[in-house]
């Protein structure tokens, strides 16, 4: 979705953002935040905040002013006993007004033996959740900033689900087409794809990359082939369908 | 009776029975599931004190609620979908609507509690009241605009306020809502605080919204958010 600023608040940039995590088994978790706001001209005075999110818990921790970071060591996560996807706003604050004069959403943190720059964006986080819930063994969470797949922990793990011929062939594409139905129906989203924190913009993206150009707005009857040409264009891209087919014996049914 | 927390099995039962009766043949309350050691284990208290509980007032029932929690010595209750969804099969027949002699359960997350579904967490019809206590402990009396009525009717500010994560944890939106829609003197909220219409919660939730892209609202004061608000809001100042 396309947002216009006019309040002059700046966004800080990811690049400028170091939010690195501590997570011993047994001990709560805690992290250390680096920035580098010196290109931002932001009065020195300004407070500098941060918020922790992940589904239903939040905290929020002051660590100084834009002239001095005093508290950016050690933060304890106290209402957080695990870290998985979990996400952080950088707030800088007119002190008295509580102006918003700069901000960042969806930071990610990245762990210990954990590289930052590897730590890129993925376009469909999977986690690994208890759905009995939902009564299914997989299902999309849509997000203000991405989109995820949940697959059911009894299933087994993450890492050993996704490289599943059933994952490849049958999960991944309809989990793509269920996000481009739900990025075509939505009210807007952005043709010009201005902003990549945006979960519709990244999919887009993608779609493209895929080479499958970008859908109409106008003719709507045009997306439902764009959306299947953009699921073909991804089975074909991981590949395996055939594996998959050859990996059920006759009469497995 | 011991107070108890379902296991996965206890959940998909009472959420089984929760099912049926939407059907046209509703299964009677599933009574012996509640003490039945196959699908809950013991928290460590006695459901004497739900007897007693306040279910027409949202913040006497999740006073007493906290009561059983700080009991129980638990430490992660607002994650404890096992221990909620017990305490609202236990309340069951107090707590649900009935029609022509039949339960209107109405949606399932107001039983089941989804303590990590940022999109149904708060509906649970216990929960949702106990976690709005928890965060305002140092003054229960400021969630008055959204903890007043009966546990089973949220109403339009709970609905508005309690959805949003960081909303409901502040003390400067809550204590907010107190000032606009709770009449101390009546003891009610103010007429006008529910609907659509101007000055209602569904308004000052947008509006929030729209602020949040330009100013830290925790950095403020009540008075000085009240203060910003759009003139549709005076009649309750």
């Amino acid at each position: 979705m396309r947002r216009f600023n006019y309040t002059g608040r700046k966004k800080i940039y990811q690049k400028d953002i170091h939010v690195h995590i501590k997570h011993a088994e047994s001990e709560l978790p805690e992290f250390d935040v680096v920035l580098d706001l010196e290109d931002y001209q932001l009065p020195k005075e300004s407070i500098v905040m941060t918020e922790a999110y992940q589904a239903t818990r939040w905290m929020r921790f002051e660590l100084g002013q834009v002239g001095l970071i005093t508290k950016d060591r050690g933060l304890q996560l106290t209402d957080f006993d695990d870290i998985e996807n979990l996400r952080f706003r950088i707030k800088v604050i007119e002190p008295g007004s509580g102006k918003l004069l700069a901000l960042a959403t969806g930071v990610h943190p990245f762990t210990e033996g954990e590289d930052s720059s590897e730590n890129q964006m993925s376009i469909l986080p999977v986690r690994s959740v208890e759905l009995s819930n939902e009564g299914v063994c997989w299902k999309l969470a849509f997000g203000e900033q991405d989109v995820a797949l949940l697959i059911e922990k009894g299933l087994g793990g993450k890492e050993q689900v996704v490289r599943s011929g059933i994952f490849k062939s049958l999960i991944l594409p309809s989990a793509m087409r269920e996000i481009l139905n739900n990025l075509i129906n939505a009210a807007e989203w952005d043709e010009e794809l201005s902003d990549i924190s945006d979960w519709q913009t990244r999919w887009l993206l993608f779609a493209k990359h895929l080479g499958a150009g970008m859908p109409n707005r106008e003719n709507t009857a045009d997306n439902t082939e764009w959306i299947d040409d953009a699921v073909r264009r991804l089975v074909t891209k991981i590949g395996g369908r055939s594996e998959f087919i050859n990996s059920f014996e006759e009469n497995v049914w | 009776m011991e107070i108890r927390r379902f296991n996965k099995e206890g959940i998909e039962r009472f959420s089984q029975f929760l099912d049926t009766l939407t059907t046209d043949h509703p299964e009677s309350f599933p009574e012996l599931l509640l003490s039945n050691e196959e699908f809950s284990d013991s928290v460590g208290s006695n459901t004497d004190i739900l007897d007693l509980i306040n279910l027409a007032d949202k913040l006497e029932a999740a006073k007493v609620l906290d009561g059983v929690v700080n009991e129980a010595g638990m430490d992660s209750a607002e994650r404890d979908a096992g221990f909620w969804t017990w305490i609202a099969c236990y309340l069951f027949r107090k707590l649900c609507n009935k029609s022509s002699g039949k339960y209107k359960p109405g949606q399932r997350a107001k039983w089941v509690a989804e303590p990590t579904n940022y999109q149904r967490y708060y509906r649970h019809l216990l929960a949702s009241n106990w976690l709005i206590y928890r965060a305002h402990t140092d003054d229960p009396e400021r969630t008055r605009a959204l903890l007043s009525g009966p546990v089973n009717t949220p109403g339009e500010i709970f609905e508005q306020i309690a959805s949003r994560l960081e909303l409901v944890r502040s003390p400067v939106i809550i204590g907010l809502t107190r000032l606009l829609y709770w009449d101390d003197e009546q003891k009610k909220k103010r007429k006008g605080s529910g609907g659509k219409g101007a000055g209602s919660s569904r308004r000052l939730a947008d509006i929030l919204n729209q602020y949040e892209r330009t100013w830290d609202l925790f950095s403020m004061q009540v008075d000085e958010l009240a203060e910003m608000l759009p003139s549709e809001f005076d009649k309750f100042m």
